[in-house]
C-alpha cells in the first residue's frame, strides 16, 4: 500500500527527516524542545516551506507548492484558538463555509461534529465562555470537520487539567478508530502515546532518531527524553566492557558488554529498595535519598535523589506494603538496587546534548 | 491614576510647575472660548441658513471622507501590516507625509494634481470635461487627503495587534486570504476600524488649509464649518465664537466616544 503521507523536510538546523504513514495511522512525535517538532508540523500544514530537497505528498498528490488552506490539514493548537467572534457552531462551521458549503449545510455539518464531541449544547455559546475542555472539545470538532487528509495536533491537552485532559483522550481515541487520515500528534505526556499512538516518532537535534512501534520504543528508547517520557530509569555514561563510568559519578554494571558512550535504560519496577546495603546478587546499588513518594493505586512511586553519586535522579516503584515498612518519607536513606540483567545499554548517539532536558 | 515610581519621594516643585503651567496654557483658550460665547444669541446663530448649510456641508463631506478612507485605507493598512513587500518602508513614509505636511501645501499640492492644469486635472478636463478644484467633490478630497494617514496608521496597530495564530487557523480550515480577511482579520479588527473611522472623521471635520486652497471658500458647496467660521470671524465675532463653540462640541464628544480607543489604536 502506498503511504497517505510521505513527508521530506530539509531544513539544517531546524529538522531534517522523512517520514511516511499509512491511512489510519497515528503516530506520536516526542522530543525535547527544539528537537524540530513544530518545524515538521509546519511544514506539513504549509505554515513553513520543507526545504531545498524538502516535500509533502498526500494520497500522491505534491502539496510541496500548495498554500495551507489549499492543503486538507486540520489543525489544533495547545491553545484552541477558536475565533472570538464567532458561537461555537459557526466556529466549526467554518472550514465546511470556507471550502464552498453553503450555510445551512455547513451548520449541520457543525452541529453533528459538536453532537460528536459532547458539546452540542454549547452551539450558540462564544469561545471566552467556554472552559478550556470545552473549547478545545470545539476546537477538535472544528479540525475534524473539514474531514482532514491529515490531523496535526501539537501539545492538544497539554493546557487542561488532568482529568479533562483524561476525558478529552478518551474521546479522542474514540474518534480516531474511525478516522482514516493520518494524525501527527506532538506531545511531551506519555498517556497520549499509550492512549493513542500506533508509532512513536523521536526526534532529537533536529532529525528522527527512532521511529517504531510504542512498545519497541519503550523497550528500546533511543534518547534519553524518549526514556524519560516513557517513564525509564536513564543514566548516561561511558561503557568499558561490562562497566560503566556514569556521567554523574558511580559506577553501573552491565550484563553484556558495550564500549563507549551508552544509554543506560531499566524500569523503576526494576529497582528494589532496602534499608541497609543489600547482599545479594544484585551487582548495582547505590546509597541514595527519598526526595518524594507519589502513590499511584498500589504502587508507590518513589523518587530518588543523589544515586550514584553526584546528582543523578532515580525512580523506583514500590509496594504501599513496603513503602510503609520502609518509611520512605522525604529525606530517608535507603540502598537502592538493580541487577545487571535488568538494564538495558544502548549506544548514546544523541546522549552528549539530550542530557538533562526534560 | 495610580502613583507612579513609588517610593522615589515628591515629585520636584519646577516640573510641577511647569507642567501646571503647560496644562493651563492649554485649557485657558477653551475656557475663554466658553466664556466668550454669546449664549442668548445662540440659537439664532447657529440656525441661520449659512451655518445650517456649513454644518450640513462638513457632516457630510467627512462622512464621504471617512469612507472614502475604509475603503482604499483598510487594504492599504492590511497591505503595511501582513504583507512583506519590497519598499514597505517607502509606502509607510508616503502615507505618512501628509500628517506632518502643513495643509496649505496639501492645498496646493493637490491643486498641482487636480488642478485645471494638473497632472490627473488637464486630462480629465479634456476627456470628460470635469473639473474638481472649488467643488463639494474637492473638499472631500482635500479632507481624504489629510485624514486618511490618520486611518490608516492607527488601523496599523490594530492589524498588528491582532493574531496571526487565529489567521493561520482559518486558513488551515481551508480559507484564502482573502476570506481570511473579510470573516476574521477585519471582524477582529472592528473596534479598531470604528476607531480610526472616528478619528479620520473629527481629523476631516476641523480641516481647513488644505480645503480653502484647493477648494476655495464658497457658501453652499465648499463652506465647512472651520471655513465658516474663518469668514464670520472677519465682520462678526460673536457669529464665529458661536460657531467654534459646534465644532468644539462635536470634538469633545468624539474624544468621549474615542476615550482609550484613541491612544490603544495609535500605539
Amino acid at each position: 500500500m502506498s503511504p497517505l503521507l510521505d513527508a521530506r523536510v530539509d531544513l539544517p538546523g531546524r529538522f531534517s527527516g522523512a517520514l511516511t504513514a499509512s491511512p489510519g495511522e497515528v503516530l506520536a512525535v516526542v522530543g525535547p524542545n527544539g528537537a524540530g517538532k513544530t518545524t515538521l508540523v509546519e511544514a506539513v500544514a504549509g505554515i513553513l516551506d520543507p526545504g531545498d530537497a524538502g516535500r509533502v505528498v498526500v494520497d500522491d498528490a505534491d502539496w510541496t507548492p500548495l498554500p495551507p488552506h489549499r492543503r486538507s490539514a486540520g489543525l489544533v493548537f495547545q491553545e484552541h484558538l477558536l475565533f472570538p467572534h464567532l458561537d461555537a457552531r459557526d466556529n466549526v462551521a467554518f472550514g465546511p463555509r470556507a471550502r464552498g458549503v453553503g450555510r445551512r449545510e455547513s451548520q449541520r455539518v457543525a452541529d453533528h461534529w459538536l453532537e460528536a464531541l459532547g458539546v452540542a449544547d454549547l452551539a450558540s455559546r462564544a469561545p471566552d465562555v467556554l472552559s478550556g475542555g470545552e473549547a478545545q472539545r470545539v476546537a477538535l470538532a472544528r479540525a475534524l470537520a473539514i474531514e482532514p487528509r491529515v490531523l496535526l495536533l501539537d501539545e492538544p491537552f497539554s493546557a487542561l487539567d488532568v482529568s479533562v485532559a483524561a476525558e478529552l483522550r478518551d474521546l479522542l481515541a474514540h474518534h480516531l478508530r474511525a478516522f482514516q487520515g493520518v494524525v501527527l500528534m506532538v506531545t511531551h505526556d506519555v498517556l497520549d502515546v499509550r492512549a493513542l499512538a500506533d508509532r512513536v516518532v523521536v526526534l532529537e537535534h533536529g532529525a528522527i532518531a527512532q521511529d517504531d512501534t510504542p512498545a519497541a520504543v519503550a523497550e528500546a528508547p533511543a534518547t534519553p527524553h524518549a526514556a524519560r517520557l516513557l517513564g525509564l530509569n536513564v543514566l548516561s555514561g561511558s561503557a568499558s566492557g561490562t562497566e560503566v563510568e556514569l556521567d554523574d559519578g558511580g559506577l553501573l554494571v552491565l550484563a553484556s558488554p558495550a564500549q563507549g558512550p551508552v544509554l543506560a535504560t531499566f524500569p523503576p519496577s526494576a529497582v528494589t529498595l532496602t534499608a541497609e546495603a543489600p547482599v545479594g546478587s544484585a551487582r548495582n546499588r547505590w546509597e541514595t535519598t527519598v526526595h518524594r513518594a507519589v502513590r499511584r493505586d498500589q504502587v508507590v512511586r518513589v523518587h530518588l535523589q543523589g544515586t550514584a553519586g553526584a546528582g543523578a535522579q532515580l525512580y523506583a516503584d514500590v509496594t504501599r506494603g513496603a513503602a510503609t515498612e520502609l518509611d520512605l518519607t522525604p529525606g530517608r536513606v535507603v540502598w537502592a538496587s538493580v541487577k545487571a540483567t535488568e538494564v538495558t545499554a544502548l549506544p548514546a548517539e544523541f546522549v552528549a546534548a539530550g542530557r538533562g532536558d526534560r | 491614576m495610580a502613583t507612579a515610581a513609588p517610593g522615589l519621594g515628591r515629585p520636584p516643585l519646577r516640573l510641577l510647575l511647569a507642567g501646571g503651567a503647560g496644562v493651563a496654557f492649554l485649557a485657558l483658550p477653551l475656557v475663554a472660548l466658553v466664556a466668550s460665547a454669546p449664549w442668548d444669541r445662540m440659537w439664532s446663530i447657529v440656525t441661520t441658513s449659512d451655518s445650517r448649510q456649513a454644518l450640513w456641508l462638513s457632516a457630510w463631506t467627512s462622512t464621504a471622507a471617512a469612507a472614502l478612507c475604509l475603503v482604499f485605507g483598510l487594504p492599504l493598512a492590511w497591505l503595511l501590516a501582513r504583507v512583506d513587500f519590497r519598499g514597505r518602508r517607502v509606502v509607510r513614509a508616503v502615507v505618512t507625509v501628509p500628517m506632518v505636511l502643513p495643509p496649505v501645501v496639501a492645498g496646493v499640492a493637490l491643486l498641482s494634481a487636480f488642478g485645471r492644469h494638473g497632472l490627473v486635472g488637464e486630462p480629465l478636463r479634456h476627456m470628460f470635461g470635469t473639473q474638481i478644484p472649488y467643488t463639494t467633490s474637492a473638499v472631500v478630497l482635500a479632507h481624504t487627503f489629510v485624514a486618511m494617514p490618520f486611518f490608516v496608521l492607527s488601523l496599523e496597530g490594530a492589524l498588528r495587534a491582532t493574531s496571526l495564530r487565529l489567521e493561520l487557523a482559518a486558513a488551515s480550515l481551508g480559507a484564502d486570504r482573502w476570506t481570511t480577511f473579510r470573516r476574521v482579520t477585519v471582524p477582529l479588527a472592528a473596534p479598531g476600524v470604528a476607531a480610526g473611522l472616528l478619528l479620520a472623521w473629527a481629523r476631516s471635520l476641523g480641516e481647513f488649509g488644505a480645503t480653502i486652497t484647493f477648494a476655495g471658500n464658497y457658501p453652499g458647496t465648499t463652506q465647512t464649518m472651520p471655513l465658516l467660521v474663518y469668514a464670520r470671524l472677519q465682520d462678526d465675532r460673536d457669529a464665529a465664537v458661536a460657531s467654534s463653540l459646534v465644532l468644539f462640541a462635536v470634538c469633545m464628544l468624539v474624544l468621549l466616544l474615542l476615550r482609550d480607543r484613541w491612544w490603544g489604536a495609535l500605539r
